[in-house]
């Protein structure tokens, strides 16, 4: 595939901002797709192993509808947060994303039919469990399984967008158009290393969990204990997994001494020896927040060096400066989002370690920032209809 | 940007839905009220930015867009208020109809309370179905000419479906306003169906196909080719080229052995073209589903499925592309279609 097919599969209308931003925004919000996506599959698979534990052990017994709930909660936003990276990669990289949607097709629509039943049973295993203690056993194991292969098909599109050389083989093998919209791609090693960082971050969820608990007089001293040495467990026997397979998928694409690649591995050390000390887990997570950025940025620069070896560079996107609706944005995504996100946060955190009834209305923190949301709120819709009739009495009268 | 900032409120409403639900009896009430309003500003917040959108996408309202190439132009169209507004209405009345779903389910444990509440809920969406009334009459004022065309087409039954809808609706609030008693839990559980299936369902196709033959803000088709110049963007309507070079030799996914017509290939590049332009909005099968070829194109010989083409190229009908192709193209693709035998 050619620089002059790739430039004019872009969209004509260009970008409304300096393409920078939007891969920085891309890297940022895939992180945190992520990083949901991965304690989905964590305390999921945890869960389900934990039903066969969940009726003779009183600390599963706790445990498991704990673990079944994130999983519960984790699917929901990692699918809002999956959003935003979508709409980047649309944005900078349209020819790749259209392409693979094209190619991939009947994938996209099973996609979606396979993330609605999967979850949908998910609700079903949830509420099984919550019924009888370890119930739900095989429609968990089944929705996992659903989930799972949703994940894999979305890997195949990611997989699929950055193969532009075989794009032309792919919808026209020997010249005959193939319109099927079946087209698969794997690639195992990455598949793999993306998979496995499942297990290390519900290990540091866990020892999360347990120092979250552990001021709470409710939860037994022994619970706390076993559920941080079993995050220390998973983490460890994790981050070694997915050294391996990191290494193996860099040996692959050649890119095992790029120093990215090397400040994955000295990140993933590093936090290895923080799981295996347990001292401070927050600050683990602080770092596993940087390597989650960090392995983003990885597959950033695979795929830009893809493009960019067949002369097609998103900083050479042409932009049509848009500053009204680039100011919308980013005012809204920092002070709306981060005010109102703070907030609703900051709630669950006090409403989790309390017990019985929290007083938010006594509360400074959640206070403050109830009533500042609430302004800026009321301040954004002012500022939208003042803005839409300006523009209107502008262009009709 | 605006789809992105749409994505910040709908992060806020899916952590604030969990929130909401799981803390109803952990928190303080206040705190939760306050809660509660913020993610119904929320919700509205998502509505406007999402309705700036699609208004856009049916059409930009005015020829500003199309100078400035401003996204806050194509934004704030003619046809985004009323449109928004239509939305609120029906946004206000549904909250009623699946409120009365909750009022009835009370009746056995607080009588007084599931009467009065009922009654309330009656008052809100006759209110909302007024509203929503209103604004769909004032959105269709706001509509460019090719979606009146479209509309035209089944307009009758799409009246005679919105008259019975409404009678059926008001009876129904009526009844929850003055006999609060005779709404049963699973007579409004119904209820939300038939606004689902009766309602949003047509409404939305509706506004689907009434965009035909544009998939966005009237500059390019259903087939992904841009027809017209919006000078503010710099973008160029590629309908000249095509006419001139054909779609063979513009699109670039076409295989290498497609790309000049021969006698040889010609069945496989009119069938090729066929689906590029036809395929996005008809089933080309036999057995197609979807405003099917067959139905449109039956016991045709090839000359008049050509004229057809011709007249098509030359802009007769206004919900289809008015795509002009260089001859050999338009023979091709009638030579296939022919071969399809409707």
């Amino acid at each position: 595939m050619d620089a002059s097919v790739l430039l004019a599969l872009r969209d004509p209308a260009g970008v409304p901002f300096y393409p920078v931003v939007f891969q920085a925004l891309y890297i940022l919000t895939w992180a945190l797709h992520a990083a949901f996506v991965l304690l989905a599959l964590g305390s999921m698979g945890l869960s389900i192993i934990g039903t066969f534990k969940q009726k003779d052990d009183p600390i599963w017994r706790v445990l498991n509808p704990h673990l079944i709930q994130t999983g519960k909660i984790s699917i929901s936003i990692l699918i809002v947060l999956g959003v935003a990276p979508l709409l980047f990669t649309q944005v900078i990289y349209d020819p790749n994303w259209y392409v693979a949607n094209t190619l991939s097709g009947m994938w996209v629509f099973i996609f979606i039919y396979a993330l609605i039943v999967g979850y949908i049973m998910y609700y079903w295993y949830y509420y099984a469990n919550k019924k009888t203690e370890g119930g739900g056993k095989l429609v968990g194991i089944l929705s996992f399984a659903v989930l799972v292969f949703a994940g894999i098909l979305m890997h195949n599109f990611a997989v699929t967008s950055i193969m532009p050389n075989d794009w032309m083989n792919m919808y026209a093998p020997n010249g005959v158009v193939d319109n099927s919209g079946w087209t698969f791609n794997m690639d195992l090693i990455r598949l793999a290393f993306m998979v496995s960082l499942a297990i290390p971050v519900v290990g540091i969820f866990l020892q999360n969990y347990s120092k979250f608990l552990s001021t709470r007089p409710d939860f037994s001293e022994e619970f706390i204990q076993y559920t941080a040495s079993l995050g220390t467990k998973i983490g460890v026997i994790g981050l070694i997994i997915s050294a391996i397979t990191f290494a193996l998928w860099m040996l692959q694409i050649n890119y095992l001494l790029h120093p990215l690649s090397l400040a994955i591995v000295v990140g993933v050390v590093i936090l290895l020896l923080m799981v295996l000390q347990n001292k401070n887990s927050y600050i683990t997570t602080g770092v596993l927040v940087i390597v989650a950025l960090l392995i983003s940025g990885m597959r950033e620069l695979i795929r830009f060096d893809i493009m960019a070896k067949l002369g097609y560079s998103i900083y050479d996107y042409p932009v049509n400066l848009e500053i009204p609706t680039i100011t919308m944005f980013l005012l809204t995504f920092l002070v709306l989002g981060g005010v109102g996100v703070a907030w609703l946060l900051t709630m669950a955190w006090k409403v989790g370690k309390n017990q019985g009834v929290f007083d938010g209305s006594k509360d400074v923190a959640v206070t403050k920032l109830g009533n500042y949301t609430l302004a800026i709120m009321v301040v954004w819709m002012v500022i939208y209809f003042g803005w839409g009739m300006t523009i209107l009495f502008m262009n009709t009268l | 940007m605006g789809w992105a900032t749409e994505w910040v409120f709908f992060v806020y409403e899916v952590i604030g839905v969990f929130v909401l639900v799981y803390f109803i009896d952990k928190i303080d009430k206040k705190t939760h009220l306050k809660l509660t309003f913020s993610f119904a500003i929320a919700s509205v917040g998502t509505l406007a930015l999402i309705i700036g959108i699609i208004s856009f996408m049916m059409w930009p309202g005015t020829e500003a867009y199309y100078a400035t190439g401003s996204a806050s132009d194509a934004f704030f169209g003619t046809n985004t208020f009323p449109h928004m507004f239509l939305r609120i209405g029906f946004m206000i009345m549904l909250s009623g109809v699946i409120g009365l779903v909750i009022s009835s389910a009370m009746k056995k444990e607080n009588p007084e309370l599931s009467r009065e509440l009922t009654k309330k809920m009656g008052y809100v969406s006759l209110l909302g179905g007024f509203l929503t009334l209103f604004f769909f009459m004032w959105y269709m004022g706001t509509l460019p000419d090719n979606a009146h065309a479209v509309f035209n087409v089944t307009k009758a039954d799409v009246i005679q479906s919105r008259i019975i809808l409404t009678i059926v609706f008001s009876l129904y609030f009526l009844i929850a306003i003055v006999k609060p008693q005779f709404i049963s839990t699973p007579l409004a559980g119904i209820m939300i169906f038939v606004i689902l299936i009766a309602g949003i369902w047509p409404g939305e196709k509706l506004r689907e196909s009434m965009r035909k033959p544009y998939v966005a803000g009237q500059y390019i088709y259903s087939n992904q080719i841009i027809s017209r110049d919006v000078e503010g963007k710099g973008i160029k309507s590629e309908l000249p080229i095509i006419a001139e070079k054909g779609l063979l030799q513009v699109n670039p996914f076409v295989p290498e052995n497609l790309k000049v017509i021969t006698e040889a290939n010609k069945l496989e590049a009119g069938k090729l073209l066929t689906r590029m332009s036809c395929s996005n909005c008809h089933s080309l099968e036999a057995t197609g589903k979807y405003r099917p070829l067959k139905d449109r194109l039956k016991g045709m010989d090839k000359e008049a499925i050509k004229s057809t083409l011709y007249a098509m190229g030359d802009g007769a009908f206004p919900y289809m592309p008015k795509l002009k192709l260089p001859e050999e193209e338009y023979d091709a693709i009638a030579e296939y279609i022919v071969s399809l035998k409707y």
